[in-house]
């Protein structure tokens, strides 16, 4: 059987975003080993969401980046 | 203005063919149009390449370290764009120009042309193994030649153009494009617009039918708008989910080591062709085993230069896949370093057995390690293994009331304690241990002599590096050897250590698992324990085994490989057949995993929560389908007698990877029940 080693959604074709998933949430019930603070869910989460539903997020960002950034600057002004 | 934005390379290109049709001259930018970086941030590139100017500077004599030669550069560069901006609109600078003046700052009057031509090619090298042509574009390219289309690139940058056409070259389109020119040559960029008057002048292009295509929408579309040019700048969404996703790895490997492999595991992946359809043997080769490899023959590098190793000799036949990783990644991870010698060397327990005899004789130990593997059961096991000829034992076993098939192994029939202590006393008997010298010793004249002529003696340190688990041919070697008054300190550097039998540590011979050692608690590591087979028939070399060290009547010696002709010998060259994708997967990985390595700056102790988790993923929790594609067919070992046990199979380790794929597929929880056995076997341990 063949296959591409990176994914269309560039994650590993061999190792993907799911498998640690699995890992992570095995790693909450058994000790698993030396993971040295793991993967951590929030970075876990962004990954998922990029490597799976990165294409239409990008697709809606790329095309409206100048309102987006408006929007950061706002944020940013707000927030500081 | 209304800058004409293209949101993939599909519309652009076809956007693209529409207008080439009224046009003679097309311009492209190159970074991030023709060629994209597999890093998202360019000046990570600089990192390395400050890390060889201050190994090389120490090696030197110089007290540099990397930030310092980093900032300095940053400082001097950014002095030179300063300048630059008060004779010209745009604040560019010249590669060669503030190098020199930065070598120059680090190894005073040691700099000169070829140092900076060295550093130059580093960088160069190390662009080169980031850069990636986009293929699509570079068809596109091919269309336009055809048409007869003038085609130049256009880059603002600090590099000049030589350095860029090494780039095209390298990247395989020098042939498709007519020019390359670089605003640090002219100091005249895309940015403030300056760089286009002085194409069209130098080429006599007309703005009207010249097309100009990039990425950045000032440099790339308002500039060559507002001189008349037209342009396409391409916002790619795909190419800025690729970056992102790059970036986020890098970033949280900095407080998150787990990602950290993960990152490296990324900048790893072929992008666009380097991208093709692979066999998922190759696959597992390239992003499993490599990876594992590449980490350990990184960490024996760094083991060795600061044990201050003078030499290492990988040991057959694991150590040829090693060693070849070795000379496909170490020289690019440290171009600086002084790095050891490296030899591969001819051995196996079977030849080291007898010549561990010669001077020393047959140890209790080693008799015990014969009895190990359920094959092995009498006198006769213990001669095959150390090379003996059993006529000359008879009388010494009569005289202990033995004889060639007494059983000394308790698995088999006929087992009796009585005999096992008569054994012992067999081993005690000066006489018994005389013929064993004897025997023995031509065997080890012989190794004596191979390791003299790979200058194994010439050094006080040497690594020794092979696959690993027992430790027993360093246990066998370092016996065979230790009677010299010139035997170097063996570092046994191994891939996993198991230490079923206690190795005899001292501290001119010494063993430690780098990815796996039972002494360093290590549960995620040690499902390595899962398929160790499969680790040896992945790494072994395309030659069989060696049998024995032979002494020739001229004094020479020759090295005795076991025969291919028979069933056996077949069964392996059908076993390398089967393994050739997963092999070629892990070479292929070498030069990725040296670029990646060095840009990320990161070691075994960085990589090591991946790679345990890799470990944990792949053998413990594999898939069903995984299992039966990477688990091997054939695996020869000698040493394993072939004597029957009545209840053999109750004997053979029942792990996931000897299971049919029913039982993989349908037996409820196996894998977590196996995984808990496994977690029960090492705290027992």
């Amino acid at each position: 059987m063949t296959n591409r080693i990176m994914t269309k959604g560039f994650d590993l074709h061999s190792s993907n975003v799911g498998r640690v998933w699995k890992y992570y949430t095995l790693s909450r019930v058994i000790p698993m080993g030396m993971n040295r603070g793991g993967a951590g869910f929030r970075c876990l989460f962004v990954f998922g969401i990029s490597h799976l539903f990165g294409r239409p997020i990008f697709w809606f960002t790329t095309r409206f980046e100048s309102q987006f950034a408006q929007l950061y600057k706002i944020k940013t002004r707000l927030l500081d | 203005m209304n800058i004409p934005k293209h949101y993939s390379l599909p519309a652009l290109i076809r956007k693209g063919k529409e207008i080439a049709q009224t046009v003679d001259t097309v311009t492209f930018d190159l970074f991030d149009t023709l060629l994209i970086r597999r890093i998202h941030d360019p000046d990570m590139v600089k990192l390395p390449v400050a890390k060889y100017i201050a190994d090389l500077a120490v090696s030197k004599g110089f007290d540099w370290n990397q930030e310092q030669v980093q900032h300095l550069r940053d400082t001097i560069e950014a002095h030179h764009r300063l300048e630059t901006g008060k004779k010209f609109d745009d604040h560019e600078a010249c590669y060669p120009e503030y190098m020199k003046e930065m070598l120059a700052e680090v190894f005073g009057t040691d700099a000169n042309d070829a140092l900076f031509d060295t550093i130059a090619d580093y960088e160069v090298a190390m662009e080169n193994s980031m850069l990636v042509p986009r293929g699509k574009f570079i068809d596109w390219l091919r269309e336009l030649r055809a048409q007869g289309k003038q085609i130049l690139i256009v880059s603002d940058i600090y590099l000049p153009a030589i350095y860029l056409k090494r780039f095209v070259e390298h990247a395989g389109f020098l042939d498709l494009v007519d020019d390359v020119i670089s605003s640090a040559d002219s100091f005249l960029a895309k940015a403030s617009g300056n760089a286009f008057p002085l194409v069209q002048e130098r080429y006599s292009i007309d703005p009207k039918r010249w097309l100009h295509v990039g990425d950045n929408p000032v440099s790339d579309g308002l500039r060559p708008l507002e001189f008349g040019i037209q342009a396409l700048v391409l916002h790619d969404a795909s190419e800025k989910r690729r970056k992102s996703i790059m970036k986020r790895l890098v970033a949280y490997g900095l407080g998150r080591p787990f990602w950290r492999g993960r990152a490296l595991q990324q900048l790893m992946q072929p992008l666009e062709y380097e991208n093709v359809e692979r066999d998922d043997l190759y696959i597992e080769g390239y992003s499993f085993l490599g990876p594992l490899i590449g980490s350990f023959v990184q960490e024996v590098a760094e083991r060795s230069m600061k044990l201050d190793i003078g030499k290492i000799f990988f040991l057959s036949r694991e150590g040829w896949t090693f060693k070849k990783y070795w000379e496909n990644s170490i020289p690019h991870l440290f171009p600086g370093k002084d790095l050891p010698e490296t030899e591969y060397l001819y051995v196996s327990r079977m030849a080291l057995a007898g010549a561990s005899c010669a001077h020393k004789g047959l140890s209790q130990t080693k008799a015990d390690i014969v009895f190990l593997p359920s094959g092995n059961s009498d006198f006769l096991d213990v001669c095959r293994i150390f090379s003996l000829d059993p006529k000359p034992f008879a009388l010494h076993l009569n005289r202990h009331e033995l004889t060639e098939k007494t059983v000394f192994s308790h698995l088999h029939k006929g087992y009796l304690q009585e005999n096992v202590i008569r054994f012992k006393e067999l081993i005690a008997d000066d006489a018994f241990q005389d013929e064993v010298k004897r025997q023995t010793r031509p065997a080890n004249d012989a190794l004596m002599r191979y390791l003299e002529d790979v200058g194994f003696f010439d050094h006080t340190d040497v690594a020794l590096v092979d696959i690993g688990w027992l430790g027993t041919i360093q246990r066998f070697f370092h016996e065979a050897i230790s009677h010299r008054s010139d035997c170097p300190a063996c570092h046994g550097l191994l891939f996993g250590v198991t230490r079923g039998i206690p190795f005899p540590t001292t501290a001119g011979n010494s063993i430690e698992g780098l990815i796996y050692d039972k002494d360093h608690f290590d549960f995620a590591a040690s499902s390595l324990l899962y398929a160790r087979d499969l680790f040896e028939e992945a790494c072994r070399a395309p030659h069989p085994t060696l049998n024995g060290y032979g002494l020739k009547n001229d004094g020479g010696y020759e090295l005795i490989f076991r025969q291919v002709d028979d069933a056996i010998g077949r069964a392996e060259k059908e076993q390398d057949v089967n393994y050739a994708p997963l092999q070629q997967g892990v070479f292929d990985s070498a030069k990725s995993y040296a670029a990646a390595s060095a840009l990320l700056g990161y070691s075994l102790d960085d990589y090591k929560p991946w790679i345990n988790f890799l470990l944990v993923s792949k053998l413990a929790f594999a898939k069903t389908r995984e299992i039966c594609t990477i688990r091997h067919t054939h695996h020869l070992d000698d040493f394993h007698g072939s004597k029957k046990v009545a209840n053999e199979q109750k004997l053979a380790p029942n792990t996931l990877w000897n299971r049919s794929a029913f039982a993989l597929r349908f037996s409820p929880l196996l894998r977590l029940r196996i995984f808990l056995r496994h977690m029960r076997d090492r705290l027992n341990e």
